[in-house]
């Protein structure tokens, strides 16, 4: 089957990014490429790449940092297994083991997943929708220097002996001023909220774009899956981060103020953190775990060349995940002695979370039953997925319940569990994603072979470290320790799982090269080289700087499935200012335009202000006074406007 | 070839007030988030209460009260005016928004003067007891919201005198509007759990 597009793909802004000669075209077309080159290019230099407000920029810098900080984690996580690899080892003494374990968490989380998944949202969501930024540009600029900064300061703590040993969701007494003296939770509780800033920015930007920038006649009932699961994440960002940047502003004021939010002795709680954490901290697995269902999604419609089966159910599953994901935290803390109706209320709802993951597998399933899949890189990643997800899944109804709970609470048959969902559920699906969009991101094939092995050696390497870890926990090895005697027997699984763990980094080590490989010489992509259903694919790869030549018009779920009918564009928007169309929320009718914000510093002045702020305050509590200015001087600096008198009112 | 061969958008205007317009939901998102963290503070107030034999331990004393309802009116007049300021701008009046946003601003200026006031005369401090921590951070949230709407309402005060004032800008006071209510909305719920604890609870 042909895939006919929608909208005649543009050259990149780069005159090198595309490799085929194009017959002389006639002069308006070249004149509009030139004048949008001219509005949309990204600025030049060292200062340009401060300033850049570009979701192209900006969506592959959140997407490569993350996955720095990916390795960074993927290295703790290497040094606890060579650690635990035999009894009573002392390679690692228990307080570096604590930081470490603490450091692995918090990367993973806040560093890696939730920004990689963002960047992912920012890069293909204002394509996929045909637009030609995001509805906040400057925002988003702020929100990864605002990011970079947070995790800049986590590592520096780290180098510095400084690094947080308290566990990932430091919990109180033991990361209270009592128990944890010195600045090491300090740098965590404002990590937190540097990157609970960041990611509450980005939530407002996709929100907003989503929701107003869509092409004309993309009606909610036609937007790609991924888009629906990058909206409903965001929605959820908006509504779970403040518990953690409130309970994690609390203990930062117990430690540095003295207040009593968490201090038993004067009528504070350390339940109420608890509380407060998983409050945030459960939905933030399926802010995790969301946008990796609407990656799988986009894979199997394109492999399997079929339109996803049940679009509707599926929808309504992500939104009966999202809404579910707030009803089970306490399900974190059922060892803590909570009322019987408590249990039974968080059992049940941890159940029943379980249907809406499963309408989808069945969904998957059908597509994939009724296509004939290409056994693309992505699609395996998606299979294995599949497989992981599935068995993380059935544990997971296993630890719904509270006997079971009980039990293994604190052993590795927990730390099995969520590697199986996390792992499985989103790195899986992310790299089957990074296969797919890698050729739009970057306008390079990666090889498909190389690929192959990536998946099998991260497969293997994967269930050879995590499955060992279940009956390890179901024998009694606890987490969070940093040996074990000898005469436990723990020693040869753990041996076998630190074997594992090696091969699923020789997965992730073949993949970086096979990335560096194909950035040097790798054969150029087409627009559309998996004819794929979604807009992303209508226009070059990489997409120049303006997005699409023509704004497109869409009349249906798959534009790029069918013969395109009229009207197939959008013209009078103008091409020499940056300006979008906005549309209505539901309907996608044409309502107004906008000029968006272009190149700026003033994001990198804010992040800087507040970053100046956040730190100052790890030393001093005045800092908060000091900075506030500072703080609001940038703020005004963004929004004075720039005075292009384009159109005066009655002013005069 | 029946329908035209594209959609012509040359002739639809540049701003759009209310849901049409992208910064609204911006700035409705803002207002979720803020709530959010607001509801959360007052849940943690309710939370550490059943710590308590006898609540409040001590209590907010009169003169605090008497600012904080100070406060409170202040910041009602100051949503009441900011009604015709929404409206003038959705009409392109600038002389009207310029009139009431310096009512606003001035009234909202008041009100900064009598929070200083109110947190002088609070008789305990956030080091006294959990009770004094949450009532220090819930108020302290609640004044980092209202410095922020204090200094937008400035700004946008001394850009309608002196410009440049585009069509986008009456969006940006209209939207402005909708944050001040929302600061003045939170307190009436923030005042009425910390300082109505005689009219609320037992």
């Amino acid at each position: 089957m042909s895939a006919p597009e929608t909208v005649p793909s543009a050259p990149a802004c780069a005159p090198e990014a595309n490799g085929h000669v194009e017959p002389v075209e006639p002069d308006a077309d070249t004149e509009h490429r030139r004048q949008l080159t001219a509005t949309w290019a990204h600025p030049r230099g060292v200062i340009g790449w401060f300033a850049n407000t570009s979701y192209l920029a900006l969506g592959r810098r959140f997407i490569v940092t993350a996955f720095v900080f990916f390795v960074l984690g993927g290295l703790e996580a290497l040094a606890m297994r060579l650690q635990l690899a035999r009894p009573e080892s002392q390679l690692i003494g228990p307080d570096l083991y604590n930081q470490i374990f603490t450091m692995h968490g918090s990367t993973m989380m806040f560093l890696f997943a939730v920004p990689v998944m963002e960047g992912m949202g920012l890069f293909l969501v204002p394509l996929m929708i045909g637009t030609r930024n995001v509805a906040f540009p400057r925002l988003i600029a702020f929100s990864y220097f605002t990011y970079v900064i947070g995790g800049g300061l986590l590592y520096v703590g780290f180098l510095f002996n400084t690094g947080p040993d308290a566990g990932w969701f430091s919990y109180v007494p033991l990361a209270g001023p009592e128990f944890s003296p010195g600045k090491r939770v300090d740098v965590w509780a404002q990590m937190i909220t540097f990157t609970e800033m960041s990611a509450l920015a980005n939530a407002i930007a996709l929100i907003a774009t989503i929701l107003k920038l869509r092409a004309p006649g993309m009606s909610l009932p036609r937007i790609p899956l991924f888009t629906w699961a990058t909206l409903i994440t965001s929605f959820m960002v908006v509504f779970a981060m403040p518990a953690v940047m409130l309970a994690s502003t609390y203990l930062a004021l117990d430690r540095l103020v003295g207040t009593h939010f968490f201090n038993p002795a004067e009528g504070g709680d350390a339940l109420l953190w608890q509380h407060m954490f998983w409050f945030f901290g459960h939905p933030e697995v399926y802010i995790i775990f969301i946008p990796a269902l609407g990656m799988v999604s986009a894979i199997i419609e394109s492999a399997t060349h079929r339109p996803i089966f049940g679009y509707l159910p599926m929808v309504l599953s992500l939104v009966a995940t999202a809404f579910i994901g707030f009803g089970l935290w306490v399900h974190h803390m059922f060892a803590t002695g909570l009322p019987q109706i408590g249990r039974s209320f968080f059992t049940a709802s941890s159940i029943m979370i379980a249907v809406p993951s499963g309408v989808q597998i069945f969904c998957w399933l059908a597509t994939l039953w009724s296509g004939k899949p290409r056994i693309t890189t992505s699609l395996l990643f998606v299979l294995g997925f599949v497989l992981v997800f599935v068995f993380g899944g059935l544990s997971g109804v296993m630890l719904a319940s509270v006997p079971i709970d009980l039990q293994v609470h604190d052993t590795f048959f927990v730390v099995a569990h969520f590697h199986y969902v996390l792992i499985g559920g989103a790195v899986f699906p992310l790299f089957g994603g990074f296969h797919h969009w890698f050729p739009k991101i970057t306008g390079r094939m990666l090889d498909e072979r190389a690929g192959r092995w990536t998946f099998g050696l991260m497969f293997v390497g994967f269930n050879a470290v995590f499955f060992p870890m279940h009956v390890l926990g179901l024998n009694g090895m606890t987490r969070r320790v940093y040996t074990y005697a000898p005469e436990t027997g723990f020693g040869p699984l753990n041996m076998l799982a630190t074997a594992g763990g090696v091969v699923l980094a020789l997965g992730v080590i073949v993949f970086i090269a096979n990335v560096i490989r194909a950035l040097r010489r790798g054969p150029r992509a087409e627009d559309n080289p998996w004819q794929a259903p979604s807009l992303e694919w209508a226009t070059a790869s990489p997409p120049p700087c303006y997005s699409f030549e023509r704004l497109p018009v869409v009349h249906g779920r798959h534009p790029l499935w069918s013969d395109v009918p009229a009207p197939a564009v959008v013209t009078g928007v103008s091409t020499e200012e940056p300006e979008v169309l906005v549309t209505s929320a539901v309907d996608a009718e044409p309502d107004h335009k906008i000029v968006l914000a272009g190149a700026a510093l003033s994001p990198l002045a804010l992040a800087l202000a507040v970053g100046v702020t956040v730190i100052a305050c790890i030393f001093n509590p005045w800092g908060l006074v000091y900075g506030t200015p500072l703080c609001a001087a940038a703020l005004i600096a963004w929004f004075w406007p720039r005075g292009r008198h384009r159109k005066l009112s009655e002013l005069s | 070839m029946s329908a035209p061969a594209s959609i012509d958008v040359g002739h639809l205007p540049d701003h759009a007030f209310g849901s049409r317009d992208p910064m609204w939901w911006g700035v409705m998102l803002l207002m979720a988030i803020e709530a959010t963290l607001m509801v959360l503070a007052l849940t943690s107030y309710f939370y550490v209460r059943g710590n308590f034999t006898n609540w409040p331990p001590t209590g907010v004393g009169p003169v605090a009260r008497e600012y904080a309802t100070g406060v409170l009116a202040v910041l009602i007049a100051s949503g009441v005016a900011m009604l015709p300021v929404s409206n003038a701008a959705r009409r392109h009046a600038l002389g009207r928004v310029r009139i009431w946003m310096i009512v606003v601003t001035v009234l909202s200026l008041v009100a900064g003067v009598l929070r200083v006031l109110e947190m002088q005369a609070l008789p305990f401090r956030w080091t006294t007891s959990a009770y004094g921590s949450v009532i220090w951070v819930t108020i302290g949230f609640h004044t980092l919201h209202l410095v922020a709407g204090v200094i937008e309402n400035i700004v946008l005060t001394v850009l309608a005198f002196n410009g440049p004032f585009e069509n986008k800008h009456y969006v940006d006071v209209d939207l402005n509007a909708l944050f001040w209510l929302f600061v003045v909305a939170e307190w009436v719920v923030t005042y009425a759990v910390l300082y109505g604890e005689g009219l609320l609870a037992g």
